[in-house]
């Protein structure tokens, strides 16, 4: 495959929404994110010879991976991470599913910090659980089985609360 | 409602939902696109994976063994050929004289020409196999009972760990689904036979021979000892005519001794006296041809015993060799097979070259799975 400007377009297109959802979700301040997305995108182009050495990686959870690296020194020089106000950081938002993504929400605060970010990895980056191990550095299987609990976790939640 | 099919549902919208797009995403699209080098369009090659490298070295040793084996197979096999060739030549030839159908009778054997009008067969089959097997003891164990099944008879058996044998002896009507039922036991692929076959015709040839000689001999001494017994009886009649009529003639004598004058009668005391005389000439030699007789004639039944004694051999010998070839005289040797060696019997060619071919198969998928993935995730 040929890593040219119109390819690196495409997947700008592709991965950009999932990776700046991401960031704000786990940044919670818009400008952070943009800022960091941009930082992700150009030192993944800068090392984009290197990334042709690792043939077989996914692009996508390498990006995700330089990402969670600045995320890290972000929260290393700023010293904590900022707890989550959707009031805040996310009041623009409108939603038809708005009940859902108050619940799931709920439901995430419960969650440990590894599960949480497992979920988001999952459903908010998109990335296959296989990569999703390799970027937390996890057996799959245990990747899988941290899953499946997880969602266990939160239909109990789901059914404690009769919510349909 | 399914719970987890909705939870999983409604992770996947609040997923979708977060997704969200920057504001100013063609600014930050064109910044970064504008970073990228413009001579960047290099192809990504995935030649560099090392599975595809992995693959052709798998196939290669496959191929490299497959031919090493072919070559070395068929070497074998002119080898094992010859090797039956000359058995099979030493086996069929005259190397000794002697038929032994059992140690106690032996007959010369003259190593001539057969010729080929005598078109009988008297084949003389011997039988061997070879069973590879797991369960030694176990599988010697159930031969004996199909050769006794078989009324034949277990010479000699034994069994190791590795190792056994059973040698045995059955009828040749038999041979067939013998043969049928050991195969049964293991299989064909774990079953190897030699049958091999001779024709004792020269040894039946020459037992004919002698029993026809032998024969001959016995009629031409009966025949003999029948003329003794004529000769010696003419003999006896011949003295005893003569001492009759002598007898007869001293009783004429002494009839005319009573009205015979005296000169007369000394003339006729004189003759008897001469006839008395001749007859105990005669009287010895009777005795002489009795005592010949007796010698001569138990001479001669001494050598129609001897002779008829060897015709019963003779006789014995041609039974025993109907016998023998009635009969199926073989070995079946059992050699433990260990799992390598059945993985080989169920795979043509050699387990070796498969391994290698599955590995460069499965290399080679693993190098398409990794082509493709990578594609994919591009």
């Amino acid at each position: 495959m040929s890593l040219n400007k119109d390819n690196i377009n495409v997947l700008w297109d592709d991965i950009t929404p999932k990776l700046y959802g991401y960031l704000i979700y786990i940044l919670h301040d818009k400008n952070l994110a943009e800022d960091i997305l941009q930082t992700t995108w150009l030192k993944a182009i800068q090392a984009l010879p290197n990334f042709k050495e690792r043939v077989g990686a996914s692009f996508s959870s390498w990006l995700f991976s330089i990402a969670r690296n600045e995320c890290k020194q972000h929260w290393r020089k700023a010293g904590r991470e900022i707890s989550f106000d959707s009031a805040v950081h996310d009041k623009e938002e409108v939603d038809s599913k708005q009940e859902d993504k108050i619940f799931i929400d709920q439901i995430m605060t419960q969650f440990s910090e590894s599960d949480r970010e497992l979920i988001r990895l999952y459903y908010i980056a998109d990335l296959p659980l296989n990569d999703i191990a390799k970027l937390l550095k996890i057996n799959p299987v245990t990747i899988r089985v941290r899953m499946h609990r997880a969602l266990a976790f939160a239909k109990i939640i789901l059914k404690n609360q009769n919510y349909e | 409602m399914n719970n987890h099919k909705t939870i999983q549902d409604m992770f996947k919208s609040w997923g979708k939902n977060r997704q969200k797009i920057p504001l100013n995403n063609d600014v930050l699209k064109r910044e970064i696109l504008s970073k990228v080098p413009i001579n960047f369009d290099r192809e990504v090659s995935f030649k560099s994976s090392p599975f595809v490298w992995l693959s052709f070295t798998f196939a290669a040793l496959a191929v490299f063994v497959l031919l090493i084996n072919t070559t070395g197979y068929s070497n074998s096999v002119g080898s094992r050929q010859s090797i039956i060739q000359t058995e099979s030549q030493m086996r069929f030839l005259p190397t000794s004289d002697v038929y032994k159908p059992n140690a106690s009778n032996t007959l010369p054997y003259n190593g001539g020409e057969l010729p080929v009008s005598d078109k009988r067969e008297f084949l003389k089959v011997d039988y061997n196999a070879t069973l590879r097997t797991r369960h030694i003891a176990d599988l010697k164990n159930r031969i004996e009972i199909i050769i006794r099944g078989f009324n034949g008879r277990v010479d000699s058996s034994n069994s190791g760990d590795k190792n056994g044998y059973v040698s045995f002896a059955i009828s040749k009507d038999n041979l067939e689904s013998f043969k049928i039922e050991i195969k049964n036991l293991v299989g064909t692929r774990f079953y190897s036979e030699q049958t091999s076959s001779q024709n004792l015709l020269p040894a039946k040839q020459v037992i004919e021979e002698n029993q026809r000689k032998t024969e001959k001999n016995l009629n031409d001494l009966q025949t003999e000892r029948r003329q003794i017994v004529k000769n010696h009886n003419q003999n006896i009649s011949f003295y005893q005519n003569g001492i009759n009529f002598i007898n007869t003639e001293i009783n004429t004598l002494n009839i005319e001794y009573q009205s015979a004058t005296v000169a007369r009668r000394a003339e006729i005391i004189n003759k008897i006296s001469q006839l008395q005389t001749e007859i105990s000439t005669i009287q010895p030699q009777i005795v002489n041809e009795n005592k010949n007789y007796q010698t001569r004639i138990s001479g001669i039944d001494i050598q129609i015993k001897n002779v008829q004694e060897n015709l019963k051999t003779i006789q014995l010998q041609d039974s025993n060799l109907l016998d023998d070839v009635a009969t199926v005289n073989g070995s079946i040797s059992l050699n433990w097979i260990n799992l390598w060696e059945t993985a080989d019997a169920y795979l043509p060619g050699p387990i070796l070259a498969w391994i290698f071919f599955l590995a460069a198969f499965l290399t080679f998928l693993w190098y398409r799975y990794s082509i493709r993935r990578s594609y994919l995730d591009f």
